[in-house]
């Protein structure tokens, strides 16, 4: 169920884009923006308000990787799969993260601490393989050994460079 | 309307066809057929597929044929070896992620995509092979959705959004897209409402019958024409059986849609409310009998009633079924006391489609007139899919709208169809319809609109002014102005009138005017599948059959009710209070009705009955048997025949008397605008609500069918 403030927000962004024809992504933005996800409920509220069916919202939105259907993370892990990444063993790195969090690529730890996820490029190749947190944290020249400090200074409020 | 004819080559042979249709389309009609994938009759071509690529002279590179349309001396090749190159390729990438296991796939025999793979001599992909892995998605009752044999054509989420139902879309993207509900729920929690459209429109075996599976390979099938009777749309369908039981049915291609009743319904031939054998009274106990003592027991008992006995026919009956019922009444029981369910429901309609016929000529709005429709004015009449009322008439409607036409309703509540984008909703206080349409009119006319080109000079004195319109029915002035500016300037209009004002002849008086001073088609709700020719056979206190005067009126619907001496009712009835000292009830499932029987004689069920009906469209249709009938089930006609013959040798008749009969009265008064209804009597006599008798109609069918938990499901699952 929606908070009552997050009722207010979605239907502050309706008024707001009223009458707009193709509205519909950039309400998805800023209800994401507001609320950090896409919950069903908002989903339907937007539906309902925009007269468009619910599995025709649900198309649109899920075309876009931006778009988010489940609460996410207070930390965004991305670990690069990009070519350097891939080459000097990113997918050991994830293997490792997704063992130790015990979460799949693309998921959300239970105390909604992390989410986990890839990236196909960051644009650092010389420091491969590299994760982000936030999009800001950079961390570079992993080892699958180097993970548990990681997750210690990512779960810590504030994360440190190594 | 009439179609403008283009003469045109396909593959070198001169043809005339229709101007601006799709070339898929207009290839059909002279038997060509340009390969596709994607394209799905009226409906918007796409060119998604790129399978119906075709060479036009005069143009540089070959165009899609379902979205290039027909023009005068068009120049088409269809099967160059440019074209056979493309399909080839698509084929072979569509290949690459379809599974080649078409040796125990039940849909092999009838999937487009085989056939073109055999045509294009092409037996495995020269792509890698990409495998999903989707799991089969078989959560709802009587649809699957297998998304590995999904080749995205986006047929189904077509078909699902044009008619409004739209719970189907493309999730995802790219070669992983899924054609899937919001967040991949059930069907039964999205909104769906079974009809299976989708069913039909897969050209492969991604959304299939959920019993497919070892249930019959196409070629296994034994396939037979016939018509749905659980409504008054009346739907043409194949019916396919295997080993004598039927597997599957789906609409016939020129009706383009079936409900869920339609299509899923036949498990209640053999449930365990079916009568499959006579019934006669013993004590407390109906206790099963032969048929010669059971139509013995009729016979004697309805004698007894002789002149005072009463006759009800419900109007899913068989124009032939009717027809022997109203003759075992009148010429061999002797009674003039015969009636219907429309007079229950709709006898102000009827009376006032009588009263307008003489000087104005009105006529049924066909469903070719209805699906070519620019304006649909409804008027108290909730065609419904989510509530299971009148659906294919709803997808009719919706599917204009999707198309742009505007849909004015006029209503006491907000129905389903008002909440379209391209609906006006004209909410009116209850019993204020003849006002607010009355109000709707002088605003048409102040649109411009001269009534006296239609011969109705004398309109213009009965008018209400549209805001004393607005004010005595509070519906919205602006509204009103909208509503008439739409159907003002509508080039091809119908008016529905729905059972919500039809038991009021004012209401239906007001609704009619306005269909004649555009010349619009009027679409008369009926609800039952025979309806009309129920009452075309006579089966009416005031009508003989072939709409002809009676000798001698007898008593009608609501007279019947309160007690005769003896009574036969056959089919559901509208109101199960009869009271009646002696009961025969001709059914095919059990009902309450029929537990308070002293005979129940048993009718065959939906697809098991032969004869023919005249649909809501005005539409005559025959059919066939497509199955045996469970256990000793006679059609109608055939046990009033035998009764009759039972009651007396020399008035009796047989059921070739019938069919000769009835094939006089079809060659008499065949179309639609030459129907001529006659009044009911009384036209507030017994009012049932159109809700009231669509359950009562398909209650005693569905009660035991796996069909009536979906549709409660239904109608309480979350909307859209």
């Amino acid at each position: 169920m929606l908070e009552p403030s997050e009722i207010k927000s979605i239907d502050d962004i309706l008024n707001d884009t009223h009458g707009q024809r193709g509205i519909l992504i950039a309400v998805l933005q800023r209800t994401q923006e507001k609320i950090g996800y896409l919950p069903e409920d908002a989903m339907k509220m937007i539906a309902e308000r925009l007269g468009l069916s619910l599995s025709q919202t649900y198309g649109v939105a899920s075309f876009y990787k931006h778009f988010h259907f489940k609460p996410r993370g207070k930390k965004i892990v991305k670990v690069c799969m990009g070519t350097a990444c891939h080459v000097r063993g990113g997918k050991a790195v994830l293997t490792e993260l997704e063992s130790k969090l015990g979460i799949k690529e693309g998921e959300t730890t239970a105390d909604r601490a992390v989410t986990l996820e890839t990236v196909g490029c960051v644009g650092c190749c010389a420091l491969a393989p590299v994760l982000t947190v936030n999009d800001q944290d950079l961390y570079g020249e992993l080892t699958p050994k180097m993970v548990d400090d990681i997750i210690h200074s990512v779960r810590s409020e504030h994360g440190t460079h190594v | 309307m009439t179609t403008k004819m283009v003469n045109m080559e396909f593959d070198g042979k001169a043809v005339s066809v229709p101007e601006g249709m799709t070339l898929v389309d207009a290839a059909a009609t002279v038997g060509v057929h340009i390969p596709n994938l994607c394209h799905i009759k009226e409906l918007r071509g796409v060119g998604a597929c790129r399978m119906c690529m075709v060479e036009v002279e005069g143009m540089k590179t070959p165009v899609t044929g379902c979205t290039t349309r027909t023009k005068e001396g068009m120049k088409v090749q269809t099967k160059t070896a440019k074209v056979e190159e493309i399909r080839k390729f698509v084929t072979d990438l569509i290949l690459s992620f379809h599974p080649l296991d078409c040796m125990t796939c039940p849909k092999a025999g009838a999937c487009d995509l085989q056939r073109y793979a055999a045509d294009l001599k092409i037996q495995e992909s020269s792509f890698g092979r990409k495998t999903f892995n989707y799991p089969l998605n078989d959560r709802s009752p009587f649809i699957t959705i297998d998304n590995n044999y999904c080749i995205l054509c986006g047929r189904c989420v077509r078909v699902c959004k044009e008619q409004g139902t739209n719970v189907l879309d493309f999730m995802g993207r790219g070669i992983t897209t899924k054609v899937s509900t919001a967040l991949d729920k059930p069907l039964h929690e999205s909104g769906c409402t079974f009809c299976g459209s989708c069913v039909d429109a897969c050209p492969v075996n991604t959304i299939m019958e959920r019993d497919r599976w070892q249930h019959g390979r196409e070629w296994d099938l034994e396939k037979k024409d016939s018509v749905c009777t659980a409504c008054a749309s009346g739907c043409s369908v194949v019916v396919s059986k295997k080993n004598g039981k039927i597997v599957k049915v789906n609409a016939r291609e020129d009706n383009g849609y079936l409900c869920a009743i339609g299509r899923f319904g036949f498990d209640s031939q053999n449930a365990g409310n079916r009568v499959t054998a006579p019934l006669i009274r013993q004590g407390s106990k109906l206790a099963p009998a032969e048929w010669g003592e059971a139509l013995k027991a009729a016979a004697e008992g309805l004698k007894k009633g002789g002149a005072n006995a009463a006759f009800l026919a419900s109007g899913s009956l068989s124009t032939e079924e009717a027809y022997a019922i109203q003759s075992l009444a009148r010429d061999v029981v002797g009674s003039a006391n015969i009636d219907t369910n429309a007079s229950a429901y709709a006898a102000g309609l009827v009376s006032a489609l009588r009263a307008m016929h003489g000087n104005a000529g009105i006529g049924i709005a066909a469903q070719s007139e209805l699906a070519s429709a620019d304006c649909v004015v409804v008027i108290g009449a909730d065609p419904s899919q989510k509530r299971q009322k009148l659906q294919e008439v709803d997808v009719m409607i919706r599917r204009r709208a999707q198309a742009g036409a505007k849909v004015v309703v006029i209503s006491t509540e907000k129905t389903d169809l008002a909440g379209h984008q391209n609906a006006i909703l004209l909410q009116v206080k209850a019993g204020t319809d003849a006002v607010a349409v009355a109000g709707l009119m002088s605003a048409v006319l102040a649109e411009g609109v001269d009534p006296s080109a239609k011969g109705l000079d004398g309109l213009k004195k009965v008018l209400i002014s549209a805001a004393d319109a607005a004010s005595a029915s509070g519906a919205a002035a602006d509204t009103i102005a909208a509503a008439a500016k739409a159907y003002a300037a509508a080039k091809n209009p119908v008016v529905v009138i729905g059972t919500g004002v039809s038991m009021s002849e004012d209401a239906s008086m007001q609704a009619l005017n306005l269909a004649l001073v555009k010349g619009a088609g009027v679409l008369p709700l009926m609800l039952e599948a025979n309806a009309l020719g129920v009452l075309q056979a006579g089966c009416h206190p005031d009508l003989a059959p072939g709409f002809a005067k009676v000798k001698k009126t007898g008593q009608g619907y609501r007279e019947m009710l309160v007690g005769a001496k003896a009574a036969l009712v056959a089919g559901p009835l509208a109101d199960g209070n009869l009271k009646a000292d002696f009961l025969v009830v001709m059914t095919s499932h059990m009902s309450p009705l029929a537990e308070k029987a002293d005979v129940v004689l048993p009718m065959t069920a939906l697809y098991e009955r032969d004869g023919s009906i005249t649909n809501v469209y005005g539409v005559q249709k025959s059919f066939a048997a497509a199955k045996d009938p469970e256990g000793v089930a006679k059609n109608g006609a055939e046990i009033a025949a035998e009764l009759s013959l039972v009651m007396s040798k020399t008035k009796g008749f047989k059921m070739k008397d019938v069919e000769a009969a009835v094939k006089k009265l079809k060659a008499g008064k065949q179309s639609a605008a030459s129907f001529k209804p006659v009044a009911a009597k009384g036209a507030n006599a017994a009012a049932v609500s159109a809700t009231a008798m669509l359950s009562a109609m398909n209650a005693g069918m569905l009660a035991e069918s796996a069909v009536k938990k979906v549709l409660v499901d239904v109608s309480t699952a979350v909307s859209r």
